[in-house]
């Protein structure tokens, strides 16, 4: 991925990303999703073994808005049809798929060296 | 439940946050422990603490780490609130001083663990069960044992089928009794528990199987037509490995072959006593098949008592015209059986009101209010401790409270967040204690007690427990928190904010709050050191009491030939094979049998006629405890022989029946006379034996017994099918009993070893209480010293830190570092000596109590009383006097400078 030099910089502060930000940020990166629905993704995305109790997926999601990585949905006509106006939705914004994918290439940059030390033929041994 | 619970917790974030997501996380939550919900209720526990503890932290990081951007709040908006705030500067005070909080935390954790992990025990034994549907119903019914006879012994199986066919009282009249069988398989033969009961007890109780089905109408109407088997859960896990096909199998038990229906509840031990897994159960149409009981009249015969009865009410019947009712029936059965059933009546009891049977509660409850007086006093310290060390840290903040008071704060507010700090750190000291009561409670159970019957309790910490341990950590907060901060926050501003600290000296009473704890904290550590003391001598009582048998080492195992399929005229042959096949294993150089060994679990006794001796009154025969025995046998055990002969060589099947018996019958039945030539009856079988001599007295039962009547008849005139072989020779006693259990399968693979140890493990039976009790007071004493000593220890060195400036007055006037320790020491020692002569004083007046649990020491034991109070006081000496050296090392100028 080619970020521009200064973005990622300024992005580094935040690297590692804690795991619970990372995989919300990851279930949002495909479309905007209330709470529930980030639950489901996530149990999704990490075969069950990470479930987002409430107050930290809460927790985090104000601490990602504070951050500006993600926002609400506040307008009637952004949010999916047919569901109540109770459920709060969140999107991801621009800022918040560039620290995504910041983290993502710094795992890759982490397995990679991993691999080439070990091999993986010898980690499956 | 769990939802509002969860509520409630989300009242702990800030109000903004709450309006914000309050009902999605509720949603959310939900939805968890809906899907934590389908792997069991263990697993929606955990969930619901998960939940909360997820809610807590965020609170936690949401309030001590307010947001830049949101304004701080000034005032509190609601109660909530302003208890967060108390708990945020609870937490602070308590970072701030880490050696106190660990100290405190460590000093709960052991109050709180003991109380737990006894508790836990006694939940397990006392107070849980099986859930049972509507359990109000529920009665047990007893057969009374002649006239002013035992209340609640065992009825007869006629006796059962009268209750069941002759009442309208019950919707369900249900029976068991423990049996004891042989499980054969293909290449071995392994004892088993199990119960047999009516085909409707498990219907009567309410009780759903983990596996296939109880027992169907069918099974219990004809004698062995059904041989079906509900195998236990445990049993099921450990012998099948959870096999879930095993239903419709066959097992061979006893020499039958037995269908498995079924498989019982998890929960489901066995209806005879908690603790005791039973590995089955049977139809009670298959008792008669059992090779143990080989007779047919067991379920006819009145007279032949030994079963258990449970009954369901039906709804419209009270227990008090149930009781009238069974009343009338034992009147009928009265006139019907006089024989059976003279001075005999039903009694009822609500199973409510039974823990495990109406003999042993009574002693179950005695020891188990004892253990919890005993950790509740560790508890009782712990606090004291505690409040002590809060009242010198009060002494210490009396300028911030004061200049708190002056500015307007109400005592309450005061008060209540010292409490808050207090509730924290006891809950915190509760958690602790779980850990270690878990801790405690693993190694209790991997504690089997030296019987052969697998003892599982199930002694986790359920729910019950955690309620329990709330409680005494919430009750233990408010005790030791309620008086120093009652104290703490006395409104007397002026004196404190005039920096008038040298003025307390003068004012200083005698005898204040902090000398009050001092005192009682000596008095219970002085109780329970005592108790410890009288148990670890009682410990030594009991293994020098003379039992009359000889303790050498030797190597035991135990055969039940009538269980193994032997018939009884082989019986004799087989045991006189063993004990020659045992004689010549090498390095053995002594053999004997018995029926059973002294000091053993059961006891038994026979009905004997003597001529010329009247029975005692309201008796037709005399009831005496006797063994069958081998030749060797009284030579092998030590027992000496005082006149005549033992029983020998030449007494055979043809000969004359001999008997020998114990000095006490002999004092007992001939007083003054020789009882040798005399003859003793047996009624039941009609045959008469000459006693031919009289041996030394054994210990039979217990080892706190007095010397009883005891009579030895001869193996080889009286073929027994239950046999104990006792060797004993060169080699390590742990080595005889492998070779014995060698022996035993090489000379019938058949053989059913019911037992098999060496004597060492044998006498451990009966010291297993004095151990039991030995250990505990030993630990929880020693737990109550350590706690007492530190707890004086920080009170001393606290009274001598704010005497400094005296002491530095007194050492500028001329006083020498010896008059200085003397001056501290004094006033220390004298709080615990008015301590120790009070515990002292509380211990002599609960001797009667303490009497009956000790063997071979009086309950004012003199070394015990000389040696505890002289450790106690000496340590307490230790705790004050490291603090005074370091008070007589003050350098007086520096001491006149500070403040």
């Amino acid at each position: 991925m080619t970020e521009s030099a200064p973005a990622a910089e300024e992005l580094d502060r935040y690297l590692p990303l804690k795991a619970q930000w990372f995989h919300i940020l990851l279930a949002l990166s495909e479309e905007a999703k209330h709470g529930s629905g980030i639950v489901r993704s996530v149990l999704d995305q990490t075969d069950g073994k990470l479930r987002l109790w409430p107050a930290t997926l809460y927790g985090s999601l104000e601490d990602l808005v504070a951050l500006g990585w993600i926002e609400e949905l506040t307008e009637l006509g952004e949010r999916p049809a047919g569901e109540s106006e109770k459920k709060r939705f969140y999107r991801i914004k621009p800022s918040g798929a560039r620290v995504l994918t910041a983290e993502a290439d710094r795992l890759q940059a982490l397995a990679r060296a991993a691999l080439d030390r070990v091999g993986s033929g010898n980690l499956a041994r | 439940m769990s939802r509002l619970s969860y509520r409630f917790l989300l009242y702990l974030l800030p109000a903004r946050f709450r309006a914000a997501h309050a009902s999605e996380m509720e949603n959310l939550f939900a939805e968890a422990l809906h899907d934590g919900g389908r792997r069991g209720r263990l697993a929606r526990l955990f969930g619901w603490f998960r939940g909360a503890f997820d809610v807590v932290s965020l609170a936690v990081r949401l309030r001590l780490a307010p947001r830049r951007r949101n304004k701080p709040t000034k005032r509190p908006r609601n109660t909530m609130d302003s208890l967060l705030q108390d708990l945020r500067y609870a937490f602070r005070n308590l970072r701030m001083r880490p050696l106190f909080t660990c100290i405190a935390i460590l000093t709960l954790g052991l109050g709180i663990g003991a109380n737990t992990a006894v508790f836990s025990v006694v939940n397990a034994i006392l107070l849980s069960g099986v859930p049972l549907r509507a359990p109000e119903e529920l009665v047990e019914v007893y057969t009374s044992d002649g006239e002013g006879g035992y209340p609640y012994s065992v009825s007869s199986y006629p006796d059962y089928v009268d209750l069941a066919e002759r009442t309208d009282l019950f919707s369900g009249v249900a029976a068991f009794e423990a049996f004891f069988s042989r499980l054969e398989t293909e290449d071995d033969t392994e004892a088993v528990w199990g119960e047999v009961v009516s085909h409707n007890l498990f219907s009567t109780l309410g009780l759903e199987p983990a596996l296939g089905r109880y027992f169907v109408p069918d099974e219990g109407q004809t004698l062995g037509t059904h041989p079906v088997v509900v195998l236990g859960y445990n049993f099921w896990k450990q012998r099948f490995g959870s096999d879930s096909s095993i239903v419709g199998q066959t097992i061979r038990l006893g020499g039958l072959s037995y269908t498995v229906v079924g498989v019982g509840a998890e929960e489901l031990q066995g209806f005879t006593a908690p603790g005791f897994s039973m590995d089955m159960w049977i139809p009670y149409m298959m008792l008669p098949s059992l090779p143990s009981s080989g007779n047919r009249e067991l379920l006819t015969a009145r007279n032949n008592r030994s079963i258990f009865i449970k009954a369901r009410l039906r709804p419209n019947v009270d227990v008090d015209h149930a009781r009238a009712a069974l009343g009338t029936l034992s009147i009928q059965l009265q006139q019907a059986y006089p024989d059976e059933w003279e001075g005999r009546e039903f009694n009822l009891v609500p199973t409510e009101d039974v823990a495990i049977h109406p003999l042993v509660d009574t002693v179950l409850y005695s020891v188990a209010g004892m253990l919890m007086t005993v950790v509740g006093l560790v508890l009782l310290i712990a606090c004291t401790n505690l409040a002590g060390l809060l009242l010198a840290r009060a002494a210490e903040r009396k300028k911030e409270i004061a200049i708190r008071l002056a500015l307007g704060a109400r005592r309450s507010q005061l008060v209540r967040q010292f409490l808050t700090e207090t509730v924290l750190l006891s809950l915190i000291g509760g958690g602790a204690g779980l850990l270690l009561a878990h801790w405690l409670l693993r190694l209790l159970v991997g504690f089997q007690p030296p019987i052969p019957v697998p003892i599982n309790l199930d002694v986790g910490i359920d729910q019950t427990v955690l309620v329990f341990t709330l409680c005494v950590a919430l009750l233990a907060g408010l005790f030791f928190g309620l008086l120093p901060a009652l104290q703490a926050t006395k409104p007397d501003v002026a004196p404190t904010l005039k920096d008038d600290v040298g003025a307390g000296i003068g004012r200083q009473r005698r005898f204040n709050l902090k000398n009050g704890l001092l005192v009682t904290q000596v008095a219970i550590s002085m109780v329970l050191l005592l108790g410890a003391g009288l148990f670890i001598r009682s410990l030594r009582g009991a293994q020098d009491v003379d039992l009359g048998f000889s303790l050498r080492e030797a190597g035991i195992v135990w055969t039940m030939m009538e269980m193994s399929g032997i018939e009884r005229e082989e019986w004799e042959i087989l045991a006189s094979t063993l004990e020659e096949r045992a004689a010549a294993i090498p390095g053995v150089e002594q053999v004997a049998t018995a029926e059973i060994l002294p000091l053993g679990v059961g006891f038994q006794t026979r009905i004997i006629d003597i001529p010329g001796v009247d029975p005692p009154p309201g008796d037709d025969h005399h009831e005496i405890a006797f063994n069958i025995v081998s030749p060797t046998y009284l030579d092998v055990m030590e027992i000496p022989v005082v006149a005549g002969r033992g029983i020998g060589e030449e007494d055979h099947e043809g000969s004359t029946p001999v008997v020998a018996i114990s000095e006490t019958a002999a004092r007992r039945y001939w007083p003054g006379e020789n009882p040798i030539g005399r003859e003793i009856v047996t009624p039941r079988n009609e045959r008469t034996y000459r006693i031919v001599g009289v041996v030394k007295d054994t210990k039979v039962w217990t080892i706190g017994e007095e010397y009883r009547p005891y009579v030895y008849f001869a193996r080889t005139q009286n073929p027994t099918s239950s046999l104990m072989m006792v060797a004993r020779g060169e080699i390590p006693e742990a080595q005889i009993v492998g070779e014995l259990r060698r022996t035993v399968r090489e000379v019938d693979p058949q053989l059913v070893l019911m037992d098999s140890k060496t004597m060492t493990e044998h006498l451990s039976v009966m010291l297993f209480a004095p151990r039991m009790a030995a250990l505990l007071l030993g630990v929880f004493g020693l737990l109550a010293l350590v706690l007492a000593s530190t707890g004086l220890y920080g009170v001393v060195a606290f009274t001598v830190s704010r005497r400094v400036r005296e002491v530095g007055i007194r050492m500028s006037l001329g006083a020498d570092q010896a008059s200085v320790i003397k001056m501290v020491l004094r006033g220390a020692m004298a709080l615990v000596l008015i301590g120790a002569i009070i515990g002292l004083t509380l211990t002599a007046g609960l001797a009667q109590l303490i009497a009956q649990f000790l063997y071979g020491v009086s309950a004012i034991d003199p070394i015990t009383f000389v040696v505890v109070p002289v450790v106690l006081v000496g340590v307490a000496f230790l705790a004050a006097y490291l603090p005074a050296r370091r008070a007589s090392r003050i350098d007086p100028v520096e001491a006149l400078r500070s403040e």
